[in-house]
């Protein structure tokens, strides 16, 4: 039995286990950006603060991720919240960064101009920052999210289902089958995001300035 | 229309940029504000929009003081066009334009007649231009987007923050030329800023000289050039751009040192023999103490060369000035004359160097280059 004909005998599994997979890794992308983006561009506005709040992000990066799941079991119990909010935090990180230097980037001269010319300061940030930060902080997205996905797969360890369960099913019983049958949907899932993130990307990025971005994406 | 009164500016550190500053601009006047880097020009401008808050005193905008409006209000009703040109690159030229209009919520129609207008005025098609970005103009083309963003809600006042300076020597002239054309037809109340002298002498109606926070001198480019105020004017000006009265022009500015010169003892065969050597028609006589007393002449040597003379006895006198006289004074006794040059001394009657119509011309042509 081929590893295909096998998948397709367990489509309905598998199905259901990427939906619970896609459903752990977006709710933390999801909730990460509700808090990441506005603590960004605040941060552009209290560069004091800014230092120290983006190198406690780095400490948090820093936890290998197995454990920071195993941290959150006392707090969230079992199930996918733990998972979910370990992603969240590992998130909040490289989207915050991102925002941070897109909108930093930004050249001093067109604030002034566009200060000079009577915005006023959410206007600069809604009419003339973030149009022009939106490459990098979707950038940032689409990294994050093809990393979260691969992540994802451990929430499995603690009871959180997803694509992850069907690898460790398979790795405890020896069957290679069942092993790639979570892996491969796996790689797939991330594949696709980064392909559908990555054309939302171009199409959100403002036309004057496609041709002049460099894309800054995640070391 | 602008008014400083008593302005001044100090800077968080206890730097003072803007020292008293008291100035009057008039509607439809373009002032110049001019001085070395950290003359406090640019601060005054941006005080006027707020950019930058006064420390003390007032600037009153059409009337009204500017501390009494919301810096925001008081910016959309004054152009701005600054050095680094700014557009905004993700809205093309039909959005830069409009960007005060629509900040004043102007109807949709009303700003795209005027984008039109306005790109018609500078010889920029429409149909061509409106939709264009940014980063497919030239950074000429850029500029005056800049400047048409700056005018498109009929503002009271534009100030212009060195605006031509990021441009190449032609399109900052080519420029230069459009904007005051531009004044022709809209007569607008205009503060700009540079540190080119020429620009300013071109562009300005009256120029303020600035230097450590202070005022200067006020006055028109015709008048700075007359009497610039003191020397620190005079330099910043250049030598070479002041107007100078002929009669301002002194002698020791235009001769030439080294004249031929021979004792008044000497025989006509040596005279003679100079004359061929330095390839001089005439020669100056002198005593034993360098002291002037004549001019021998070619055709004089010729006609006494039978005799035996000496060439003070064959001298002719000859009109001198002193090296602090005018350049005035001499082109009179050239002419007056019909002489070909005159000699130059000092208080002691020392020959000091000479004056030929020649060196007077060089003069002339150097200094108007």
């Amino acid at each position: 039995m081929t590893i295909f004909e096998y998948m397709f005998r367990n489509a309905e599994l598998i199905a259901t286990r990427s939906l619970e997979h896609l459903f752990i890794a977006t709710s933390a992308l999801l909730l990460s950006m509700l808090v990441a983006i506005p603590l960004g561009i605040f941060l552009t506005r209290r560069e004091s603060l800014a230092k120290f709040i983006l190198g406690l992000g780095n400490i948090i990066m820093t936890i290998p991720s197995l454990a920071l799941l195993a941290f959150m079991l006392p707090i969230l119990g079992i199930g996918n919240k733990p998972a979910i909010a370990a992603l969240f935090l590992y998130a909040l990180m490289p989207i915050m960064r991102n925002t941070y230097t897109g909108i930093k980037q930004v050249q001093p001269s067109l604030i002034e101009a566009a200060k000079g010319m009577g915005m006023t300061d959410f206007q600069i940030l809604s009419g003339i920052e973030l149009p022009l930060a939106i490459s990098v902080i979707l950038a940032g997205i689409r990294t994050t999210y093809v990393i979260l996905i691969g992540w994802a797969t451990l929430a499995a360890f603690i009871g959180g289902g997803g694509l992850g369960q069907l690898i460790w099913a398979g790795l405890t019983n020896i069957n290679y089958n069942l092993i790639l049958s979570g892996a491969i949907p796996a790689a797939g899932l991330a594949l696709l995001s980064d392909l559908v993130l990555g054309q939302l990307e171009y199409k959100l990025t403002p036309r004057g300035i496609r041709k002049s971005i460099k894309r800054k994406e995640l070391a | 229309m602008v008014t400083f009164e008593n302005v001044t500016k100090i800077y968080p550190g206890g730097v003072t940029a803007v020292k008293d500053m008291n100035l009057n601009i008039a509607k439809g006047e373009l002032v110049v504000l001019i001085g070395p880097s950290g003359c406090g020009k640019t601060s005054s401008l941006k005080m006027i929009n707020r950019l930058i808050e006064p420390s003390s005193g007032k600037i009153i905008v059409n009337g009204i003081d500017t501390q009494k409006l919301d810096g925001v209000e008081l910016r959309r009703r004054i152009g701005y066009v600054i050095q680094d040109i700014a557009l905004f690159p993700h809205k093309n030229v039909a959005g830069n334009i409009a960007t005060v209009p629509r900040l004043k919520k102007w109807h949709s129609e009303r700003i795209q007649a005027r984008v039109d207008e306005l790109l018609t005025m500078v010889d920029m098609d429409p149909a061509l231009f409106r939709n264009r970005y940014p980063s497919e103009l030239s950074g000429g083309q850029q500029q005056r987007i800049g400047v048409l963003r700056a005018l498109a809600a009929e503002p009271e006042v534009l100030l212009m923050d060195e605006p031509f300076g990021a441009l190449d020597p032609i399109t900052r002239e080519q420029l230069q030329d459009e904007l005051k054309r531009l004044r022709q037809k809209v007569k607008k109340t205009i503060v700009f800023v540079t540190h080119d002298m020429d620009e300013a002498l071109k562009l300005g109606d009256r120029i303020v000289l600035m230097k450590e926070g202070r005022i200067v001198q006020v006055d028109t480019p015709e008048g700075i050039l007359r009497e610039p105020a003191n020397d620190f004017v005079r330099s910043f000006i250049g030598e070479k751009r002041l107007i100078r009265q002929p009669d301002k022009v002194m002698v020791h500015e235009v001769m030439l040192t080294n004249p031929t010169c021979i004792e008044a003892d000497k025989g006509l065969h040596q005279g003679l023999e100079l004359m061929r050597e330095e390839s001089v028609d005439s020669l100056l006589i002198v005593d034993e103490l360098q002291g002037f007393l004549g001019v021998v002449e070619v055709q004089t040597i010729q006609l006494n060369l039978t005799q035996r003379k000496s060439l003070g006895e064959i001298m002719s006198s000859w009109p001198r000035v002193l090296e602090k006289d005018s350049v005035k004074e001499v082109v009179k006794l050239m002419v007056a004359g019909d002489l070909r040059f005159v000699p130059v001394v000092d208080e002691k009657n020392h020959i000091k160097g000479i004056v030929t119509r020649a060196s007077v011309v060089n003069f002339v042509l150097d200094y108007m280059s």
